[in-house]
């Protein structure tokens, strides 16, 4: 009975380890050997070292071209996406903590975009939306505004997919009034006896006590916005002007549509160490201004 | 016990074996087969084939044929997956530049092994399917890009007859731009692919060369390409064309609103395979008709680029199998040659290059094919066509001009250009600086 015991465990992370196995380690390590490859006929390849890698840096070369320009985008699109779903989680959330009549249905209200995901028919709604003739541009008409050409222009076209992905800030949310939720009652109780306003509330007790889950948010978002690729292909396939060819939509045309794995794999692996990169700086960088109680 | 036992099992051996030995039940089991065959397409295209599909199943019934349709999207993608992995179809519908870009001598069978008799095609219609002498594919049918207008735009500015020069297109734009204050076009919105063919058409009108040196080399000079460059920004500011392509945010095809609900757009240029797309979607109030391609001169028949437009493909797994080469043979056999199938078929592959199908086709009283769009695009790309062969003008698209990754080389400055965000100058350079290299690096794979 011991013996089972003990080896039971073990027994029922068999089915998860073979699919981490399978599904993640291997490719994982097989791209990076991939990527040291060109391909020369369907059963020839000749190793070519980082070749491709150097090729990706060379904007003279059509697909380093390419490349340089996706992640222009990618970055453009990350640094515009991850501090807006923060300050408009945070600030609803900071909305939400509040006693309020029919709390629970706002809750819920602002959960369901992020149930629904960024999913085909979401997007495809979305697109419908943002048409020449869609809501947004109607709306904008009975208010007087000027209609706005979402998918004619590189920057509406931009817009229009960071206006999805912040749309789903639900989970975000839900994580930050958990983390509001438990600051001490205290010490907000103690700043209004010394006659602090709810903003210097917000921005010298609020704010620093949220500071470990700003991080914990700020670095998932980071590392899911870099990978982005749904709304882009579905929305603007990467257009107008390659101005939404996000990498990871970049990476699927290269190795799925124009069948170079090689070459795919070295964007799949330079992505991976950018997204490294900025998380070791975001993580080194917490000691200046994360606060933690203990 | 054991005694009786054995006798029975002897006597069954015996009757198995009998039963094994009976020829006609021999053969039953043998010729049972079953073949996959996948294609892409819209309804009437999958509505058509399956019917054929199952008139080839009543006269075979030895034979099962598992059908895979897909829409375009992805379908080459996933064609692309299963060549590698083995698990395609044994038979597949492709476009003829595949060939060269799915490394089909690698994976596609030669024709010439199932003893296929391609006489009833032209003699010159399997060249672009053959590479070092192996036929890859069943040409169906050839393609070319032809104008197809929608007359009421024209009728409602007045315009009586239809343009048949440039100069003729840029006056019907002018006039009809005057009457809609210019919100209609006589063409309207075409994409990069599209304004590429046009431009190209234009300059092989006046220089009758390929855009593609039997060098593979870019065949145009920088001096010939800013004249073509010149005439799109001509066409743009007398309303034929908008003038940026950043004005129309729909989506590009032929359910474009500006096409189809508010008739702003006067023509496309469409493969004549493809028309249908377009033709389906206009309401009864639209008035489409074939305008043929645009010409310096009345009276020319010049400019047209024509191509095999899809072919039947055969897996190299097939060759290992003489019954699954026999009941492939004999399924390709049936569909471009059994009336039956020929008609349920009809022009839904575009019009078919063989003569006994084009025959059967041309006779058919119910439905009748020579008045679909198809048919008229197809006689306008034969006749021009051969009238160019007359002048020593050999013009067709080039197996790598389509290629996915090349292609992008000319698109992306002339999407540019369309857009505003491109001078012609620019967009010129950067198709001059990357054209021969990535078209050399494309070809060298």
């Amino acid at each position: 009975m011991v013996g089972e015991k003990k080896y039971l465990p073990y027994l029922l992370l068999i089915p998860w380890l073979i699919g981490f196995l399978v599904f993640k380690l291997y490719p994982f390590i097989n791209s990076f050997y991939l990527s040291l490859f060109e391909k020369l006929s369907p059963r020839e390849s000749e190793f070519i070292g980082f070749d491709n890698y150097r090729k990706l840096f060379m904007r003279s070369d059509f697909f380093g071209g390419q490349f340089i320009n996706s992640m222009k985008v990618t970055f453009n699109y990350v640094f515009f996406t991850v501090p807006l779903i923060l300050i408009v989680s945070l600030l609803v959330a900071y909305v939400l903590s509040k006693k309020i009549k029919g709390i629970g249905f706002f809750r819920t209200a602002f959960y369901v975009p992020t149930v629904l995901g960024a999913n085909v028919a979401v997007v495809l709604l979305w697109r419908e939306l943002f048409e020449s003739y869609g809501l947004i541009n109607q709306g904008l008409a009975l208010l007087g505004m000027k209609q706005i050409n979402w998918f004619g222009s590189s920057a509406g076209a931009m817009t229009s997919i960071i206006a999805l992905r912040v749309w789903q800030f639900g989970s975000t949310m839900l994580i930050f009034l958990a983390a509001l939720k438990n600051i001490s009652p205290s010490l907000y109780e103690a700043a209004e006896i010394d006659g602090a306003s709810k903003i210097r509330q917000f921005r010298v007790i609020t704010i620093p006590m949220l500071t470990p889950v700003i991080l914990f948010n700020g670095v998932m978002r980071l590392v899911e916005t870099f990978q982005t690729f749904t709304s882009a292909k579905l929305i603007t396939n990467g257009g107008p002007l390659d101005s939404t060819r996000v990498i990871n939509l970049l990476i699927y045309q290269v190795a799925f549509e124009n069948r170079n794995f090689n070459l795919g794999s070295a964007m799949s692996w330079i992505l991976f160490v950018v997204i490294m990169l900025f998380t070791i700086l975001i993580f080194r960088s917490s000691k200046y201004w994360v606060y933690y109680q203990d | 016990m054991k005694k009786i036992n054995i006798i029975v099992m002897f006597l069954f051996l015996i009757l198995v074996f009998i039963g094994c030995s009976n020829n006609e039940s021999t053969k039953t089991l043998t010729d049972q087969e079953t073949i996959s065959f996948s294609w892409w397409g819209t309804t009437d295209r999958n509505i058509a084939t399956f019917k054929a599909i199952e008139l080839f199943e009543e006269m075979y019934p030895q034979y099962t044929v598992i059908a895979d349709q897909s829409s375009w999207d992805g379908y080459q993608t996933s064609l692309y997956n299963k060549l590698e992995r083995g698990r395609e179809s044994d038979i597949f519908q492709v476009n003829y530049n595949w060939l060269y870009s799915m490394d089909g001598e690698y994976y596609f069978m030669d024709l010439n092994d199932l003893e296929f008799d391609f006489s009833n095609w032209p003699e010159d219609e399997h060249r672009p399917l053959t590479i070092n002498e192996k036929v890859l594919g069943l040409s169906l049918s050839e393609t070319g890009y032809v104008f197809y207008l929608n007359w009421k735009v024209y009728e409602d500015a007045g315009i009586e007859s239809v343009p048949e020069t440039w100069e003729e297109l840029i006056v019907a734009g002018q006039r009809i731009g005057q009457q809609s204050n210019g919100t209609k076009y006589a063409l309207g919105r075409l994409d990069a692919q599209q304004v590429a063919i046009l431009m190209f058409s234009w300059l092989a009108q006046i220089y009758g060369k390929n855009i593609i040196s039997d060098e593979f080399k870019l065949n145009y000079t920088r001096e010939e390409l800013a004249e073509g460059f010149a005439f799109i920004n001509t066409l743009r500011s007398n309303n034929v064309l908008i003038s940026s392509n950043s004005f129309d945010t729909h989506t590009v095809g032929p359910t474009n609103p500006n096409w189809v609900t508010y008739q702003n757009y006067g023509g496309i240029l469409q493969w004549n395979t493809a028309v249908s797309e377009y033709e389906n979607e206009l309401p009864n109030t639209a008035n489409l008709i074939t305008a043929g391609m645009f010409q310096q001169n009345k009276g020319e028949k010049l400019g047209i680029y024509k191509k095999v437009s899809m072919a039947l493909s055969v897996s190299k797994r097939v060759d290992e199998s003489e019954s699954k080469k026999l009941a492939v043979k004999t399924f390709l056999e049936f569909m471009v040659s059994n009336e039956e199938a020929i008609i349920a078929l009809g022009v839904d592959r575009g019009v078919p290059n063989n003569e006994l199908a084009y025959n059967v086709l041309r006779e058919s009283t119910n439905p009748v094919f020579t008045d679909t769009f198809e048919w008229q695009g197809h006689r306008i790309v034969q006749e021009y066509y051969n009238n160019q062969v007359s002048l020593q003008q050999d013009l067709y698209i080039h197996p790598y001009y389509e290629h996915d990754v090349f292609r992008r080389i000319y698109e992306i400055p002339i999407e540019k250009f369309l857009f505003n965000t491109y001078t012609a100058n620019q967009a010129i350079n950067d198709i001059i600086n990357n054209f021969d290299s990535t078209l050399e690096s494309v070809t060298r794979r």
